[in-house]
């Protein structure tokens, strides 16, 4: 019964594993950033993104959430994240007849229409050519649309117009003849669900199968799309129009098409009411503005497809040059190119902004960055607006220089040369102004007054810098240090908190207050915490913020905390925070805005301060290193949409079985690997996953982004796998997806058979199968002992040292160097640490022999892993800096064990000469590989020799035996006190070396 | 949690040791009760006990042997962490044989120690890590190099596992041999930082191989 039960499941694996005729590529996708739009993020994939096709027909999105797209070759299908093509082989006929159209259904269908072959459906995994008298296969199908009702309406090569009704063609209306050379037929549905159809210069619309509203415009190319204001908008390839739903309306000219070589390809409307026209002849992809078009950045081809997902996301298709996706831009990235002399920014305060290298810029509502001329070469480290037009400067030389509104400067120098540079500004709400010092110093403008000031550094500042200043709600002022200590200032009253309220030792970067006295603190390397009456707590390592460089926090009024990193910028709301802390709630739900948000590489500084700020206008900026961070924090749209969820395959073994059926797994399978995934586009890389195997986990993993998940052999009974995930904006969907199998139990684990076995056991029979499995072993490992004899034997020694001496060793270096501490005996103790240091060695030796010894070592990467390993050890513990400049990677090349041995020797005894002989304090082990040949440079700054004075026991004279036996050069360059050289070359690895597979 | 996570500095690091060695384990029971600062958390002569009683345990750091009878010690940091990701664990290894030692930290182990190593060694290792320290020798950020370099991650967890310029820069600079002092004063941040990015590049690792690395000891 179970061996019948194993067949049935292969033939289904196999059936599974094969699409009926199609060719299953799968890629992982990679986009790239194109272009630098200024108003939206271009994303592009193309063939060396992962992308199947570069030639893109058609765009849908099905009812599972998946993105389709209709290439020439056939079907692409999409994740965000994996690539699946379902082309054909040359013989089929979707192939040949090139993909033009595919629109989704309500069913999970998808209809293709092809040029030259008639149409297809797909669903569930195979494709159908729908064809019959009434449709044959050998007239293509231009144009497809979808009626309100799901009625799919077909554009025909021959003319004519119609819908399908229970799979057969049913012709409605002819709308002319089409002669050779001429265009197709074009339909689309406005949305009060007149079926419009469009060609050449012509369009009308089709009402119970008679045409109406014709419109012809000569010499013109019309394209139309449905406009959300119930009309249509029409294109007649010089112009733009909007007609509205009143049949008998006329024409509204609303813009003439970019003028140019190109013509329109496409048009739609997204859900806000913006209209795309995606242009032809490499014109790219334009949106409508009030009544002006604006081309979108970073896309120069010709675009034939536009398509709105279910998440907003607007998707292009083009002809070759692939896919785009494009969303509008929120974080504004202030840099270079606005006219900052580098893109890092240590300080921003309101419009004022401190770029790295100085100088003092301020940022206006549009155009570049203006740059104060007489403070170019200044190191400016922080600015602070006053609150009246001006500016407070700090700078590097610990000066204080107060710019009024109208231009007028005072400058206040707080130290005397080599002082202490100004590293924090702040202003509290009675008007003082704060600074911070670095390495040490803190002081104090009284308002209003800025050339008499107040040195607050006896108050225990010495010997820490000022990293971060804040005022609460109650006025008073904190003051944060780089050895993590934060002081309150109330009044004349200081308190310190320290180690002992819970502060780690990292410095303090941030301070933000919060309600009900409590203050958030951010750390460089310590995370983020909470002080609350006179204890901090930190949020654990799993808030995705406990380990972290926290750089800056500043909270907007609807709620939500901003934090920067040394990862980014980071949102989470306080409350969910503070529940948190407080045990209410498991795990924050904490957003990260990265690459997706056009926030690669940017990492947030807090060196200097203020970093972050809020502009009058609501806009929150971070100083980052990729210039001033700056967005509406409203502007965010939040994504409240659970991602779609699907099982793609299960596999048993390697093997894929069906999912559609519960599967029953043999007792004896090794692993079943579930790969899933969910479809959310906006940012793919944030969808995180979590499963959960009943009777195996105990209860649900997290699992990151992984889209699978292996388990092994479970023991027999009934299990359910389950999984679920989140979108970017951490929404998980609350129906995981559940699938069942169940392990069924060997023969033997049946009661029937235990019954059995016991009265067969009593028996001798038991005997005999043993007798004659064992002759069989016997056999193979003989047949196995001849293959490789060699090898095996290196093997074998290889372990044995391994196993036994090392472990051994090992013991007998502990057990004395316990015993020489328990001994009082100084004498006793002594020769006992020695014994100890003995057997270390010994096993360092073994350590060593093995490594040779072991065939699996045999190859290039492994000599240099080993000599990047053998230096490394040498030197630690030893006065000499040792530096390794030895390739990574070599890629796989055989060495015979007898070069690799000997160089290593080689290095050995030069490595020893460097530290017994040579005095350096510095060595370079350097290895180059060049074609065949592979040479080591060791070079050290020690007392170096004279080439011709005979010098006893540095063992040249061995090296250069060694060398010669090997057929290697050996070059020795030292001159008294200069260092010396030692350059050892082979010039051809053994050619006719062949890789050894058996390893310990 | 925030409890255990604040008061940290006051109490004693606690260790749970998986060694199936019975004088091994012994002894590293002995050294972690009798030294200062330290206290033990479980003892456990293989994997499988181990994963059953760790989770309860709350330790610190778990020294892990990397040659377990049944479920190897690479195995076991693979289940450990699916079940406990938070886990600290130093394996403990005879040899330096950096394909089982790299394998073990993709598993999500976080650094290793030599069996060799002297009680102090020991106690200074285990103290280190609990301090967020993540040591990266030369020769194992050679394999780190490799493997991001050869096995592209997909491109959904690019950005949690891919790494930034800044890891592959402190990155080339362990290959080098440069100490974490040197690491800090080239890259102008301090060493907490350069600690903290080499913490990362572990994690990112491990994010990296999860799934994949059971299929692969499930294949031998």
């Amino acid at each position: 019964m179970n061996f019948r039960f194993i067949k049935t499941l292969f033939l289904l694996s196999l059936a599974a594993a094969n699409w009926p005729g199609w060719v299953n590529a799968q890629a992982v996708s990679e986009p790239s950033a194109a272009g630098n739009s200024k108003n939206f993020l271009v994303q592009n994939w193309q063939t060396d993104q992962g992308l199947p096709r570069n030639t893109i027909r058609s765009l849908a999105q099905d009812n599972q959430g998946y993105l389709w797209m209709g290439t020439p070759q056939g079907l692409i299908r999409f994740d965000g994240v994996r690539f699946v093509a379902f082309e054909s082989d040359a013989s089929t006929a979707m192939a040949r007849g090139s993909v033009q159209k595919v629109v989704a259904d309500d069913s999970g269908a998808l209809w293709i229409a092809t040029l030259r072959s008639g149409l297809f459906r797909y669903l569930d995994g195979s494709i159908l050519s729908i064809a019959g008298t009434n449709l044959p296969s050998n007239v293509g199908v231009d144009s497809l649309a979808q009626d309100r009702s799901g009625v799919v309406w077909l554009a025909r090569g021959n003319g004519t117009v119609g819908r399908l009704e229970s799979g057969s063609f049913v012709t409605t209306a002819q709308l002319g003849n089409i002669t050779k050379g001429q265009m197709l037929f074009q339909l689309t549905f406005d949305t009060d669900g007149n079926l419009w159809f469009y060609r050449q210069d012509t369009y009308g619309r089709l009402v119970e199968g008679k045409r109406t509203n014709w419109t012809t415009h000569a010499g013109s190319i019309i394209t139309l799309a449905a406009g959300r204001h119930g009309g249509l908008w029409v294109s007649t390839g010089f112009d733009l129009r909007r007609l509205n739903s009143d049949p008998e309306s006329k024409e509204e000219v609303i813009v003439a098409l970019p003028s140019g070589p190109y013509g329109l390809n496409t048009l739609f409307e997204d859900r806000a009411g913006t209209l795309w026209l995606g242009m032809s002849q490499g014109g790219g992809l334009y949106h409508l503005l009030g009544r002006k078009l604006e081309k979108v950045e970073g896309i120069n081809h010709s675009v034939s497809a536009i398509l709105e997902d279910a998440e907003g996301n607007l998707w292009v298709g083009t002809e070759g040059a692939g896919l785009f996706k494009i969303r509008p831009r929120v974080f504004h990235l202030i840099g270079k190119s606005d006219g900052m002399p580098t893109e890092a920014v240590v300080s921003v305060s309101g419009d004022w902004v401190a770029p790295k290298r100085g100088g003092l810029g301020k940022v206006p509502p549009t155009g570049a960055v203006e740059m104060a001329p007489d403070f170019a070469q200044n190191a400016i480290s922080s600015v602070l607006e006053d609150g009246s037009g001006g500016v407070w400067i700090g700078n590097t030389a610990g000066n204080i220089i107060h710019q009024t509104s109208d231009g007028g400067r005072r400058s206040v120098r707080l130290w005397q040369q080599g002082g202490p540079q100004v590293r924090v500004l702040h202003r509290d709400q009675k008007g003082n102004l704060w600074v911070g010092g670095f390495p040490s110093g803190l002081f104090k403008f009284p308002a209003g007054d800025d050339s008499h000031w107040q040195d607050l550094s006896w108050r225990g500042f010495t010997n820490q810098s000022i990293t971060a200043i804040a005022e609460d709600q109650a006025g008073l002022v904190w003051v944060g240090t780089s050895t993590g200590n934060l002081y309150r200032f109330n009044g004349e009253n200081v308190k310190k908190y320290g180690a002992a309220e819970g502060l780690s030792q990292f410095p303090i970067s941030a301070l933000l207050p919060g309600t009900n006295d409590s203050l958030w603190v951010g750390t460089l390397g310590g995370g983020l915490g909470r002080l609350k009456q006179g204890k901090v707590q930190v949020l654990g390592k799993h808030t995705d913020l406990g380990d972290d460089v926290i750089t800056q926090l500043i909270q907007n009024e609807s709620g939500w905390m901003w934090i920067g990193s040394s990862r980014g910028i980071f949102r989470v709301r306080t409350a969910e925070l503070q529940a948190v802390l407080e045990g209410r709630q498991s795990k924050a739900n904490v957003i990260h805005f990265g690459p997706a948000d056009g926030l690669a590489n940017v990492e947030c500084v807090a060196e200097h301060q203020p970093s972050v700020c809020m502009t009058p206008a609501g806009q929150l900026r971070f100083a980052t290193s990729e210039g001033v961070v700056s967005f509406e924090p409203a502007a965010i749209p939040m994504n409240d949409r659970p991602p779609p969820l699907n099982l793609e395959s299960v596999l048993v073994d390697e093997v894929p079985v069906s999912v559609g059926t519960e599967i029953k797994l043999p007792h004896d399978y090794k692993k079943i690997e579930f790969r899933y995934t969910a479809m959310s586009f906006i940012a793919p890389e944030k969808v995180c996953f979590k499963r959960y195997l009943s009777g195996f986990d105990a209860g649900w993993v997290e699992d990151g982004r992984s889209r699978s998940a292996t388990y092994p052999r479970l023991p027999h009974g009934d299990y359910e796998f389950q999984f679920t995930a989140c979108n970017n904006d951490g929404i998980w969907n609350d129906k995981p997806y559940r699938f069942a199998f169940r392990v069924v139990p060997a023969f033997w684990q049946t009661t029937w058979f235990r019954t059995c076995a016991l009265i067969a056991f009593a028996g001798s029979v038991g005997g005999g199968v043993l007798l004659a499995a064992r002759v069989r072993m016997r056999r193979k490992l003989a047949r196995l002992e001849q293959a490789n004899a060699l090898e095996r034997e290196r093997t074998r020694i290889a372990r044995d040292l391994h196993d036994n001496l090392g472990a051994r060793a090992t013991k007998i270096s502990m057990l004395a160097a316990a015993a020489s501490r328990s001994v009082e005996l100084s004498e006793t103790s002594r020769q006992l640490h020695d014994v100890s240091q003995s057997a270390r060695q010994l096993v360092r030796a073994l350590d060593e022999t093995v490594w040779t010894v072991n065939p699996g070592n045999d190859s290039l990467a492994n000599l240099l892993d080993y000599v990047t390993h053998y230096a490394e050890e040498f030197f630690s513990d030893t006065p000499v800096r040792c530096q390794l400049k030895i390739p990574v990677d070599v890629g796989d090349r055989p060495m015979a064990p007898e070069l690799r041995h000997s160089l290593l020797a080689i290095i050995k005894e030069s490595l020893n000469n460097v530290l017994k002989h040579s005095g350096a304090l510095n060595v370079v082990v350097a290895a180059q590989v060049a074609g065949s040949s592979l040479s080591f440079t060791i070079r050290d700054d020690g007392c170096g020799f004279s080439p011709n004075a005979p010098v006893a026991g540095n063992g040249l004279a061995n090296l250069r035996a060694r060398a010669a036996a090997l057929g290697a050069r050996i070059e020795i360059q030292s001159q008294p006190g200069q260092g010396t050289t030692l350059r050892v070359e082979v010039p051809e690895l053994d050619p006719g070396f062949i890789f050894p597979k058996e390893t310990i | 949690m925030p409890d255990k996570e604040t008061s940290v500095a006051a109490n004693d690091i606690r260790v749970s040791i998986v060694e199936d060695d019975d004088w091994f384990r012994e002894n590293l029971t002995k050294i972690i009760r009798e030294a200062r600062g330290f206290r033990l958390a479980g003892a456990h002569r293989n994997a499988e006990a181990a994963l059953e009683k760790l989770p309860g345990e709350a330790a610190d750091v778990v020294l892990m042997d990397i040659a377990l009878p049944g479920l190897n010690g690479i195995e076991c940091v693979q289940q450990l962490k699916a079940k406990c990701p938070e886990a600290n664990v130093l394996m403990i290894t005879v040899y330096e044989e950096t394909d089982k030692i790299f394998a073990a930290l993709r598993a999500g182990a976080s650094g290793y120690l030599l069996k060799r190593s002297s009680p102090e060694e020991l106690l200074e290792a285990i103290a280190d890590m609990h301090q967020g320290g993540a040591p990266m020798s030369s020769s194992v950020a050679r394999r780190v190099v490799k493997f991001f370099g050869q096995e592209p991650p997909p491109q959904a967890e690019a950005e949690a596992v891919g790494l930034s310029s800044r890891e592959r820069e402190i990155l080339d600079l362990l290959v080098e041999g440069r100490a974490n002092k040197e690491i800090a004063d080239r890259l102008d941040v301090s060493v907490h930082t350069v600690r903290m990015f080499i913490r990362r590049i572990y994690k990112k690792m491990h994010v990296h191989s999860r799934g994949e690395a059971v299929a692969r000891f499930l294949k031998k």
